[in-house]
């Protein structure tokens, strides 16, 4: 007997000290996440499941003076796994998982107005031998929907306390009969746990038993098994159990349970007979004990509205609508915050250089520190805005029926439905996008997806392509003005983007994301009122993720960029603008002059201290690797200084061509030195061509510290923003090529 | 084309899905085939050995239980089906795997 058999857990053995943990699991779209968030409130920690993408919400609830450790399982509608990310509810239900105990009572959250397959998996959790508590939520819309349920008669057939809650749950009070269910359970042991499938039950444990001894003969460390896994190896055939199976006892072990399987039906899969029985059991539990009217008659609401909202014309022409506002949003209603939190980046800055003294000091503080600080939280307006109308349109319901909308389009490179309006977002910025593509089920679909997105020309882009165009791109007009050059070559850079994007996922789909048939088993749930307190926990969970995964590494990156641009300082340098100085103060009278003149001399100093900082030393060490691009040095430093951030290159390119930084893409200035900017020998460093070839390179490749970590944080590896970075960097690069050629 | 023809044609009318009358679907008609208002039985599978069938049959798809179309998206595809009180999409391709018979109402 091993400790992780969930049939030995018995709360006497139980720690006194230490806190008892509660799983709480239950169908998509039955409020489970909603209920959970107003058990524990703010208290809650998310991290990843080692090794998949699938993220673990941990909470704190109190009840009287105990306290008790609360788990939110991915939605499912059954134990069996499929995939890795699957796999994560068993794993947790079993004590898999590192530094986390198997659960000494589980929560199951169900649909009262859909109890029938609601159920499905409770029979499933029933049988893990570990105590449980039967959540009936939203009584009150199965209420109006005239449905009853016995619900004493119901808990008296499950053996199973049921507790009833209702959706729009805000007051704790009302929780207080869920609470002490909870408290009670933790303390039950279960001696004998429940079976559906008795002989199913048996030859699992048998086979287990067998495969343990012969192991223990051959080889000393065992790795634990439970009976549960084998019981689920044997049903769901080719699934995640049999795989471990498979790797703990071998590959032989695949034909003994196919034998088992053999012998446990016949004429039908022992996941056919699984299912069956389980459904001719709930409908005999619920016989007699759940009156509703006719299904026909039910749906009456939810119908009416998908009568004109899944229309195929009117629920399209809506669709637009609501797409178009999120991206209104997203894009524009975002920028008076996002100014607001660049004017006082800014503010900041002033406010360091004029209460210190000059010197590493105050660099580090002003360009380093609050730039840093700053880049991280001008991604915040964006985050929120773009969640506050996910998690909206996913709870009312609306996000399934974009899904479906959308799929057959999405089809066309390999994704789905559910990947539409994580790219449409992307169009302002893939930091939020890559967050949101949380609402893509398949795990391959939303990987092609996170690949995908950063191609789709986000708000950072603009200023570059708004820089270059305007000073490359002749104003020219065709078509008697309709059409001018510049708008086209924004356009250009915009499909660009969206061809790049829709390749990449095409291209991964069909090789290394590869999968079994693509399937879109989506349910369509009833529209609902979203829960307002549940919205801004999730809000502000989103927020506090980003800022604390996301926004450390860049504010390390953007400290780093600034060190390799300050160091070191050449003190001949500083001695020589000093002198220049005096000279021109004692030679020049006019103030207004002397002063641009100082100014002049200033951002030479800048300009020369960049030169031969590490940043331009770097610059003039790569720039062979860009000289097919046509790129000079001050090019090169500046694309690496751009690395945090595609947007900071034109405060580079102000420095280097000696301009100031605290320029923008409308300075006339910059404009004018860019364009003059030649090579020793005098030919043009930017002509047409390589200028194009700029812009095609930052269209492609991926100059962004937020996307690449954020990349890290959703696929939960390096591995995947390694080959996102390495991949756009490349392309970028041979698409400048392709452009330098143009001459 | 008649004004209620016109009407059905864009989706206006719920068609006669109360009615539930019992329709000659073929002996090899799967839930691709099924039409409007013309509820069938679930049958099985294609190959029920296959995870997504494992899958369908937990979302509910187990024989004898009464399934109609409710609406299919632009372009006829995915359709969204009424099975066990809910609704549920599915792409044509994973429609065809599901076998259907006549509902005997």
């Amino acid at each position: 007997m091993t400790s992780t058999d969930p049939s030995n857990l018995i709360a006497s053995d139980k720690d006194q000290n230490q806190q008892a943990v509660i799983a709480v699991i239950g169908n998509p779209n039955t409020g489970k996440s909603t209920l959970f968030n107003l058990l524990t409130g703010m208290r809650q920690k998310v991290a990843n499941y080692p090794g998949v993408t699938v993220e673990k919400h941990i909470g704190e609830l109190n009840i009287g003076e105990r306290s008790f450790q609360l788990i939110d399982l991915p939605g499912t509608y059954s134990l069996a796994a499929h995939s890795p990310d699957e796999r994560a509810a068993i794993d947790v239900l079993l004590g898999r998982i590192a530094d986390m105990p198997p659960p000494d009572a589980v929560l199951v959250v169900i649909d009262a107005t859909n109890i029938k397959r609601n159920l499905f998996v409770v029979t499933e959790v029933l049988e893990l031998g570990i105590p449980v508590v039967i959540a009936l939520n939203m009584v009150d819309i199965a209420e109006s929907q005239d449905i009853s349920i016995d619900i004493d008669a119901l808990a008296a057939r499950l053996n199973t306390p049921v507790i009833p809650t209702i959706a729009a749950a805000t007051r704790h009070e009302s929780l207080e009969p869920l609470k002490m269910a909870l408290a009670k359970a933790v303390d039950t042991s279960i001696s004998e746990p429940w079976a559906l499938l008795k002989d199913v039950k048996k030859a699992a444990a048998e086979l287990t038993t067998d495969l343990k001894a012969e192991t223990a003969q051959t080889s000393s460390s065992a790795e634990p098994i439970a009976a549960y896994e084998v019981q689920r190896a044997l049903i769901d055939k080719g699934g995640e159990a049999e795989k471990r199976l498979v790797e703990v006892f071998g590959s032989d072990s695949s034909q003994r349970l196919q034998a088992q399987r053999d012998l446990l039906t016949v004429g039908q899969t022992l996941a056919e007979r699984d299912a069956n029985e389980r459904y001719a059991y709930i409908a005999k539990t619920l016989d007699g004990i759940v009156r509703a009217p006719a299904d026909n008659q039910r749906r009456s609401l939810s119908e009416r509205i998908d009568q004109i909202v899944s229309h195929p014309i009117i629920g399209s022409l809506l669709f637009v609508l609501v797409m178009g506002t999120v991206f209104q949003a997203v894009f524009s209603w975002a920028t008076p915050l996002m100014d607001l939190i660049d004017g006082a980046a800014s503010w900041a800055t002033e406010q360091v250089y004029a209460t210190l003294p000059e010197g590493a000091i105050a660099s580090l503080l002003a360009d380093g520190v609050v730039a840093g600080v700053g880049s991280v939280i001008i991604f915040l307006p964006q985050i929120l805005i773009l969640f506050a109308f996910i998690i909206v349109l996913e709870d009312s319901g609306y996000m399934a029926r974009a899904a479906f909308l959308m799929d057959r389009l999405m089809r066309w490179c390999g994704l789905s439905g559910h990947s539409f309006v994580p790219m449409l977002s992307s169009f302002a910025c893939a930091v939020p996008a890559i967050m949101g593509t949380r609402v893509i089920p398949d795990t391959r679909d939303r990987i092609a997806t996170i690949m995908a997105a950063p191609f789709m020309t986000c708000s950072a882009r603009l200023p570059v392509y708004a820089l270059l165009i305007a000073a490359f791109i002749p104003q020219q007009h065709y078509f008697y003005g309709l059409i001018n050059l510049q708008g086209l070559v924004l356009l250009g850079l915009y499909l660009l983007g969206i061809v790049g994007g829709v390749l990449t996922a095409f291209l991964l789909k069909r090789t290394i994301l590869r999968g079994s048939a693509p399937t879109f088993l989506m349910e369509l749930p009833p529209y609902r009122t979203p829960n307002i307190k549940s919205v801004l926990v999730r809000l502000v969970e989103r927020a506090k993720a980003f800022l604390v995964r996301a926004g450390t590494v860049i504010f390390f990156v953007s400290v780093v960029v600034w060190s390799l641009a300050y160091f070191p300082r050449s003190e001949i340098l500083a001695a020589d603008f000093e002198r220049q100085k005096l000279a021109v103060e004692s030679r020049v009278q006019v103030e207004a002059e002397r002063e641009l003149a100082i100014q002049t001399l200033e951002n030479e100093l800048s300009a020369a201290q960049m030169e031969q900082s590490l940043l331009g030393r770097m610059g003039k060490t790569v720039a062979p690797i860009f000289k097919p691009l046509g790129w000079d040095w001050k090019l090169s430093a500046a694309v690496i200084a751009s690395f945090p951030a595609r947007e900071v290159v034109i405060a580079v390119l102000g420095t280097t061509y000696a301009v100031g930084a605290d320029v923008d893409e409308e300075d006339e200035g910059l404009r004018d030195r860019v364009r003059n900017a030649a090579w020793p020998d005098g030919r043009k460093v930017f002509t047409p061509g390589i200028a194009l070839g700029l812009m095609v390179f930052y269209a492609l490749c991926l100059q962004c510290a937020a996307t690449v970590v954020v990349i890290h944080r959703e696929t939960n590896s390096w591995r995947w923003p390694a080959f996102a970075w390495v991949y756009m960097t490349s392309l970028g690069y041979l698409g400048a090529l392709a452009c330098a050629q143009l001459g | 084309m008649g004004m209620l023809q016109l009407a059905q044609r864009f989706g206006f009318t719920a068609g006669n899905r109360a009615a539930g009358k019992p329709c000659a679907y073929d002996a090899d008609a799967t839930l691709a085939d099924l039409k409007k208002g013309q509820p069938a039985q679930v049958l099985g599978f294609q190959n029920a050995g296959h995870p997504s069938a494992q899958r369908l049959m937990q979302l509910g798809m187990i024989k004898g239980e009464i399934i109609e179309l409710l609406r299919s998206a632009p372009g006829g595809d995915p359709i969204e089906y009424r099975v066990m009180g809910y609704n549920l999409s599915l792409r044509k391709d994973e429609a065809a795997e599901i076998l259907v018979e006549n509902y005997q109402g």
